[in-house]
């Protein structure tokens, strides 16, 4: 795939595999999670707004090593040229190529266009969009270091729903989002990179914890219907404590 | 040519600090606001007739560089640069690739810069902007005939196997003078970068690697990147924002060692209006006392980062 | 009370409060009128028209018995000065969002390009709010003025480049807001001649170049001072 707009380097380029002595073997026990939490609790978060000076509104949202930085550009003229009362809302997810074991490209690949899509479904019922003929809401998300795709996409969402409120745009609630990690019958909130690599399926919720509403749920994976209502309730839990945080934040501003 | 004596073109009238409404000739009164978004060259004029800029700057004055390294654990090597509100973040990730035949010891050092949409309203999602793409295609041209990391140094098993090293550097936050904040960053990644202890077996014909970064990357020269705007042909400014960046007649980066900025590493004047010689003469003095500066403050960052 | 509130924060019983219908009032905050009373809305600088009965919902809304925020900023509720009279709840917004034009909205902006049938402006400020990005509008020929609609010329009335203050008619087509200047107030309020000077309105269809005293064409708004 030729590039003309970007330095290109060699065609082909490999992760170097570890030495065989270095390989640790290494046992997953969910209730002994390396970094020492326990199997319902989430990483420390951190949350800061107006970080993108340009934009409307912007975030910024830690996790543990993960980092992601959303802005929200809009309302402004939707430029894809058809008439709607209501306004659209764009959302573009994307891992910087640095973020993750192996480089990224800069074309969208499919899991970003997966998640450019979730993270508009999660959105959208939150966003007063009938408020806002004619235009369009434009959100942005770069992943600058990811540790857990599902979490990636949660901390996305919690972030993107923070940039929004931020910048002045209406909202019925912050959305929260929060990944959960099947282990067997046992339940992980919030897997690392790592633990990922061990569990039988995922679930991504994404919820409004004033409204006690659902926006946008996604499951992976096959697991009995008790253990799927068990981590549901698990991750709603989970977003009252990040909608807390999400709260602070914003109101430390005004 | 602000103010000119007796003309009725805007900027006649006497000016405050802030150009606060004035009642213009036609009888509108523009809050400045409203004035900076509708007639902004005339907004820059007035202050820069008086010797200020709009973000309170003097004209020759440069935004601290605000440098952090290591912030991304899954890249080898990383920094944060702040110019006022620009902010960039540069990753290095190593891989492993074939030499080409003609240079069988030679490694790859492959820089880009993305503006992704996320970093200013201008820029849409697609193929990067121009910006991007003469910033990205530059820096490469300089750090090759500057030879800033040896290429041989990337070398693990000679027409085998060597590092290519890819540097991005992303913007997120695009304030002005994208350029100095992107070779800033570049440097001071690369300068930060640790390379696993890599080993070829010739058996399996693959390179295996310590699970450790060991190897910091042997980085010859401190690049210092300067730029100037040049405002209606005669008026110099250090280090130009995003509010003065469209509005320029030239633009000047010049690129100098950091050490006792004696050193000339690149200059790049991409068209516009001239510079006359005494004018580019001042730049390079100012460049000088600019690249100590910087390299001061990525001196302080080093010290920072290895404290922890 | 004055306290902090964050889209989502429940607010009041909506039972206690109502909506207020009151026209042609700047507001700076959007307030819900109480004690079984009234919900007033409006943002800061735009003038509550009969029609947009959108406006009204902003900043609060109701659900479920209740009415939340759905903005950060802060909530007040104002006790009457006069017993029997209405409480009122407020809520003012930390953070002007992004203007949008709306129907009745004076916007400004330049003329970017002009065709015998209309002229396309790009509008740059929504009331005295500067858009961060430009929105399209067109003035088409029978809104530039309110009299003789049929002897306006488009080329007689605006030139690429002049700085024109406008109405919104209508949310207009896919690309463009519908413009009008067909009122005093609004036309050219800045304009420069051929020889590069700012022109003095002379009369509402003329302005002058101080420099040359050539006279141009232009559907000049009558100057507010």
């Amino acid at each position: 795939m030729a590039d003309r707009k970007r330095v290109v380097g060699p065609e082909k380029s490999v992760v170097p595999l570890l030495e065989p002595g270095s390989l640790v073997a290494f046992t997953f026990d969910p209730n002994r999670r390396k970094d020492g939490r326990n199997v319902d609790r989430i990483r420390p978060v951190f949350m800061k707004t107006g970080v993108v000076r340009q934009a409307n509104g912007s975030a910024y949202m830690e996790a543990g090593k993960l980092k992601v930085a959303c802005a929200v550009y809009g309302p402004r003229q939707n430029l894809k040229s058809k008439v709607s009362t209501r306004g659209t809302l764009g959302c573009d997810f994307k891992f910087s190529p640095f973020s993750g074991g192996r480089r990224r490209g800069y074309m969208k690949d499919s899991q970003e266009r997966e998640y450019s899509l979730v993270l508009e479904q999660a959105l959208s019922p939150a966003v007063r969009l009938d408020l806002m003929p004619k235009s369009t809401i434009d959100v942005f998300v770069q992943i600058l270091e990811s540790d857990g795709s599902a979490a990636c996409l949660a901390a996305a969402i919690t972030c993107a729903s923070l940039a929004l409120a931020d910048a002045g745009i209406e909202m019925v609630d912050a959305v929260a989002a929060c990944a959960a990690g099947y282990f067997g019958s046992t339940i992980c909130l919030d897997p690392t990179e790592e633990e990922e690599g061990y569990e039988g399926g995922s679930l991504v919720l994404s919820y409004m914890p004033s409204l006690n509403e659902v926006t946008h749920v996604i499951q992976s994976g096959e697991t009995s219907t008790a253990t799927t209502v068990k981590a549901l309730e698990l991750c709603v839990d989970a977003c009252s404590q990040i909608h807390t945080v999400m709260q602070q934040s914003l109101a430390a501003n005004v | 040519m602000a103010g000119g004596e007796g003309s009725t073109g805007p900027g006649s009238e006497a000016m405050d600090m802030t150009p606060q409404d004035r009642p213009s000739a036609t009888g509108f009164s523009l809050d400045p606001e409203t004035f900076k978004k509708i007639h902004p060259m005339e907004y820059h004029r007035r202050f820069l007739s008086q010797g200020v800029r709009a973000d309170g700057r003097v004209l020759t004055k440069f935004r601290k560089a605000k440098i952090s390294l290591g912030s991304i654990s899954t890249a080898n090597g990383s920094a944060m640069v702040r110019l006022g509100d620009t902010t960039v973040i540069c990753g290095v990730k190593a891989e492993v690739t074939e030499p080409k035949p003609a240079a069988p010891k030679s490694g790859f050092i492959v820089p880009n810069l993305d503006l992704p949409p996320l970093c200013s309203p201008n820029y849409r999602a697609g193929p990067p902007p121009e910006l991007a793409q003469t910033v990205s295609e530059y820096i490469d041209q300089v750090i090759k005939s500057c030879d800033l990391v040896d290429p041989e140094t990337l070398c693990i098993e000679p027409g085998h196997a060597v590092w290519v090293l890819y540097v991005d550097v992303i913007c997120l936050n695009h304030g002005g003078n994208v350029m100095d904040a992107a070779l800033i960053a570049l440097v001071a990644a690369l300068k930060h970068t640790l390379l696993p202890k890599a080993t070829f077996y010739e058996s399996e014909s693959t390179v295996r690697v310590t699970e450790e970064r060991t190897v910091p990357l042997m980085v010859k020269q401190t690049l210092i990147p300067v730029t100037f705007g040049v405002f209606d042909g005669t008026i110099t400014l250090a280090d130009p924002t995003s509010d003065e960046e469209p509005h320029l007649s030239t633009q000047l980066t010049l690129i100098l060692d950091g050490i006792g900025g004696n050193d000339a590493y690149g200059m790049l004047k991409p068209g516009g209006t001239v510079i006359n010689r005494s004018a580019l003469l001042d730049m390079w003095e100012l460049a000088k006392i600019r690249a100590i500066n910087v390299s001061e403050a990525l001196e302080e960052a080093f010290n920072a980062a290895n404290a922890i | 009370m004055n306290q902090v509130v964050t889209p989502g924060q429940r607010l009041a019983n909506a039972g206690d409060y109502q909506e207020e219908e009151k026209e042609g009032l700047q507001w700076t905050s959007i307030a819900l009128v109480g004690a079984r009373q009234l919900w007033r809305t409006v943002a800061l600088g735009i003038t509550l028209s009969a029609a947009s009965t959108r406006l009204t919902k902003l900043l609060m809304f109701f659900r479920d018995d209740f009415i939340y925020a759905s903005v950060v900023g802060r909530t007040q509720v104002t006790q009457p000065s006069v017993s029997g009279q209405p409480l009122v709840l407020t809520v003012t917004r930390q953070k002007e969002a992004n203007a949008i034009p709306d129907v009745g909205s004076i916007v400004t902006g330049k003329i970017i390009r002009v065709k015998p049938q209309f002229a396309t402006m790009s509008i740059m400020v929504v009331g005295a709010v500067p858009c961060r990005e430009n929105f399209q509008g067109v003035i088409r020929i029978q809104d530039v003025r309110a009299t003789e609609r049929d002897k306006v010329q488009i080329y007689k009335s605006f030139r690429p480049g002049d700085v024109v203050r406008a109405e919104v008619v209508s949310l207009g087509d896919a690309r463009s807001y519908y413009l009008s200047t067909a009122d005093n107030e609004l036309g050219v309020i800045f304009a420069q001649s051929m020889a590069g000077f700012t022109m003095i309105p002379i009369s509402w269809e003329q302005m002058i170049c101080p420099k040359t005293k050539v006279m141009e064409y232009r559907k000049c708004a009558k100057p507010n001072v």
